[in-house]
């Protein structure tokens, strides 16, 4: 079996950590978080940081703090050796592998409720809170491992939807597509979310061009086509 | 009087759950979404789009997220031929929402197996011929603000975790 999570690791380079800190500044949430966990970064310009690469970050930031790295999501920005993120991140794509089958045992027994969060959700959220990048990667691999599993994937398509924003469609978008090719209307009303969620013209379209297989569900996608509609043409 | 009921999900009850065995009705996770608590299962009044939008803020005030809401207008004779009985003695619970609006709630009492199956048979047909209606993500969000504007909303007594998720 190929491991994707760890094909796509192993290309993990600094640049790419710096655009994955760049695509959180841009949500002004995220820009809120750095705040809050390093208040003392209020004194200085956040894009500047950004502007520079790892060694600057590192130069700029490391008086400021009492252990005199900077994290991102676990990850330390101002280490200049891609061997040292490689090691974190693999570390913890392992301890999330070792509770892959509790996890997906519970993903296939919840029966997700439309705006209520659940134990799955808050183990995700969790996971996400101490490296959002891995979590992730586990996630398609958890996708990749089990695709003609109707349950799985409509689980996955909620937690995307609940824990997701459009910045992260490049990763998830084939799962959205699955989603919307599956003819079970549970998998298709999770992709839709995710859709109405991202609020992207690619997916409008995708979404425009699937054959809806139950009525309901048919009614839900054109409410949710006329709205992005309104807002993307 | 017509009176709002929420559905939790769509597909629970559009029919494809397959239940295999002879003469399958009505799927049981289409029924527990009527779950009852004291007998009683929750409605909100909605005899016009004023207190349809009452009821749909308290619905989303009760949730952990903004997330799209499905709902049926369940109609008060066709209740009564079913004998399901309608009271107004408990408020609605709606985290923040303005006590003189949670007296819109309404409870559907005294319900047992037989008239939870006459509800499930009255709800399972109106949802496949198509009358129910869907508030999406975004109307959602838009209609919690409005009423928060419009201080009907008391924020600090807002579910924290749908304040977290509205950056409230």
């Amino acid at each position: 079996m190929i491991n994707v999570e760890s094909e796509i690791l192993s290309s993990l380079r600094i640049d790419v950590l710096m655009q994955s800190a760049r695509e959180y500044l841009e949500q002004s949430t995220q820009s809120s978080r750095w705040m809050i966990e390093y208040p003392a970064l209020k004194n200085y310009s956040l894009s500047d940081y950004l502007e520079n690469d790892a060694i600057n970050v590192r130069k700029k930031t490391e008086s400021l703090f009492h252990d005199d790295t900077l994290k991102l999501d676990g990850i330390e920005l101002g280490s200049t050796s891609s061997v040292s993120i490689n090691k974190n991140n693999e570390e913890f794509l392992n301890s999330l592998r070792l509770q892959e089958e509790d996890f997906v045992v519970s993903l296939e027994r919840t029966d997700f409720e439309d705006g209520y969060n659940n134990s799955i959700l808050d183990f995700v959220e969790k996971n996400i809170s101490q490296n959002r990048y891995t979590t992730f990667l586990w996630l398609y691999g958890v996708y990749t491992r089990h695709r003609d599993d109707d349950r799985i994937i409509t689980g996955l398509l909620r937690i995307i939807e609940s824990k997701t924003t459009v910045a992260d469609i490049d990763t998830f978008f084939p799962l959205v597509e699955l989603g919307l090719k599956n003819p079970n209307p549970m998998c298709q009303e999770a992709a839709i979310m995710t859709i109405e969620t991202w609020r992207d013209k690619q997916c409008l379209k995708l979404l425009e061009s699937s054959n809806i297989s139950s009525p309901l569900i048919q009614r839900y996608a054109n409410v949710v086509v006329l709205e992005l509609k309104k807002e993307l043409v | 009087m017509k009176l709002l009921r929420m559905l939790s999900s769509l597909e629970r009850w559009d029919g494809h759950r397959d239940v295999n065995r002879k003469n399958p009705t009505i799927c049981g996770d289409a029924i527990a979404d009527l779950r009852t608590s004291n007998n009683c299962l929750s409605t909100w009044r909605s005899n016009d789009e004023n207190e349809k939008d009452i009821a749909i803020v308290a619905l989303a005030l009760g949730r952990d997220k903004a997330e799209k809401l499905c709902f049926v207008l369940l109609d008060e004779n066709e209740l009564h031929n079913i004998e399901i009985e309608i009271s107004d003695k408990c408020k609605g619970r709606a985290g923040g929402l303005n006590e003189e609006l949670l007296n819109n709630h309404r409870d559907l009492i005294e319900l047992d197996y037989n008239h939870i199956g006459k509800l499930a048979n009255y709800i399972s047909p109106m949802v496949r011929e198509g009358h129910f209606e869907v508030v999406t993500k975004l109307q959602i969000k838009e209609l919690l603000t409005s009423f928060k504007e419009r201080n009907l909303i008391d924020v600090t007594k807002v579910n924290d975790n749908l304040k977290h998720d509205l950056s409230w």
